[in-house]
């Protein structure tokens, strides 16, 4: 099962195809949190998913015509968009490290528990490496098969399954940590237990 | 043959596996419940919070769409100038580089410049110091008509700040930086250690506000310090621009 595609009426989409300014609004509100948030995921950094945000809008909007609506445009949308993400990891200048305690300092504390579960599990996701990351969205979250990652990702079926069980083996160390000997306090680095 | 983590994700997606490892699964509880926890933990990626998107993309999508096709991304006019020379951030870095927002091709430009790389170290070395001196709350007087973060995310709106257009251009300035430093071919290999503790330097930086920034909604930060962390950065990628040009230009770019 893959995430949720908001769905976009056709009359939308065959107003937006005939150059309706107004539809091709419709059409970024309907999926522009789809993208945006598919691209935060992935490239982690603000800056660059509002440039893939804006990239993958620019180039739907320029390309509707070609779209043959073989599936629901969303998941069209949706497909340049990952090519964009994948094409920004690819560029090198997104590999950077990034210092967790200064980060931490950064951070306020979240306000309520449920609250602080998910900012854990962002900074995890956010702080293992791109390829784990994106496997791992792309698989569980967007619902993408091996095959379809491997093929975009011009690796194999294989490489992204390796790349699943390691994005779960170093996301389970950062939100859980290793478990004391003696039965203590698990060190749970996201959740800053340690 | 005990199944790896590999196998267990297999079993999760109801993917086909070796028989043996499956017959271990059965058999183990230890190992179904290996695969409870990946489930849970799929489950809890999938609830993560849909992100809204910041308010002046739209209107740069169809600010380009309007442009046509084939020119640039149409930036906001009103971008932040320069505090000590009045100069556009984007167009100085643009200059360096030789790519003039008016129209300029800048070939024969970005052939003849001969930017020392020593100019943008020390410009670079200059910004992280006083972007270091906000991170770390040491008091400073601000110039007039900036915007200073006090401490680690307290920021204070300077007068006459205007909103989501002030919004937009930090945004538009930022994501046309990156495009120009993507847009620098050639990353020597051998590269002096000082200029690569400043590339590294100012790469954490930028790490460190776009966590921030990603957490922003999260963590309820105000529209001010959300501006005064996108400030941050163009200043930082700007320095960055300015350090990996000049490494370039020495290495023959």
């Amino acid at each position: 099962m893959g995430a949720q595609v908001p769905h976009v009426d056709s009359t939308t989409v065959a107003d937006a195809r005939r150059g309706d300014r107004a539809a091709h609004g419709r059409l970024y509100d309907a999926l522009a949190p789809m993208v945006y948030t598919l691209a935060r995921r992935m490239l982690v950094s603000p800056a660059l998913a509002e440039d893939v945000l804006q990239e993958t809008f620019v180039e739907v909007l320029r390309k509707l015509e070609t779209f043959r609506g073989e599936s629901g445009i969303g998941f069209w949308v949706r497909r340049i968009a990952v090519n964009k993400c994948l094409m920004y990891l690819r560029s090198g200048w997104h590999s950077r490290r990034v210092d967790a305690e200064a980060i931490e300092s950064l951070c306020p504390p979240a306000q309520t528990p449920q609250a602080e579960h998910q900012v854990a599990l962002e900074r995890a996701l956010a702080a293992i490496p791109d390829t784990s990351r994106t496997v791992v969205w792309l698989h569980d979250v967007e619902g993408y098969t091996h095959k379809e990652i491997g093929a975009m990702m011009g690796r194999t079926t294989s490489f992204s399954k390796s790349q699943l069980a390691r994005a779960h083996k170093r996301l389970r160390i950062l939100l859980e940590g290793d478990i004391p000997e003696d039965g203590g306090q698990p060190c749970t680095p996201a959740l800053k237990t340690c | 043959m005990y199944p790896g983590t590999e196998n267990l994700l297999s079993i999760r997606d109801g993917e086909p596996v070796d028989a043996e490892a499956r017959a271990a699964v059965e058999s183990e509880p230890a190992l179904q419940a290996e695969i409870a926890h990946l489930e849970a933990t799929r489950d809890r990626l999938r609830k993560l919070p849909e992100l809204t998107p910041p308010p002046g993309v739209r209107a740069k999508v169809f600010l380009e769409l309007e442009s046509g096709p084939g020119t640039r991304r149409a930036t906001s006019p009103e971008r932040p100038r320069s505090r000590s020379t009045g100069q556009s951030r984007t167009d100085s870095a643009a200059t360096a580089l030789g790519k003039t927002s008016g129209g300029n091709p800048g070939t024969r430009f970005l052939r003849r410049a001969q930017w020392p790389l020593r100019g943008g170290i020390a410009a670079a070395v200059a910004a992280v110091a006083i972007l270091g001196v906000r991170y770390l709350g040491i008091p400073q007087g601000p110039p007039p008509g900036t915007i200073i973060a006090e401490g680690p995310l307290t920021a204070v709106a300077p007068s006459g700040f205007g909103g989501a257009a002030a919004y937009t251009s930090l945004t538009s300035e930022s994501a046309r930086l990156e495009r120009l430093l993507n847009e620098i071919p050639y990353r020597p290999r051998l590269v002096n250690a000082g200029t690569a503790t400043m590339i590294s330097g100012l790469q954490d930086r930028i790490g460190q506000v776009d966590q921030v920034l990603m957490y922003s909604s999260v963590d309820g930060l105000q529209p001010e310090q959300t501006m005064a962390l996108w400030q941050e950065r163009v200043d930082l990628m700007n320095a960055l621009v300015r350090v990996r040009y000049a490494e370039a230009q020495r290495f023959g770019f």
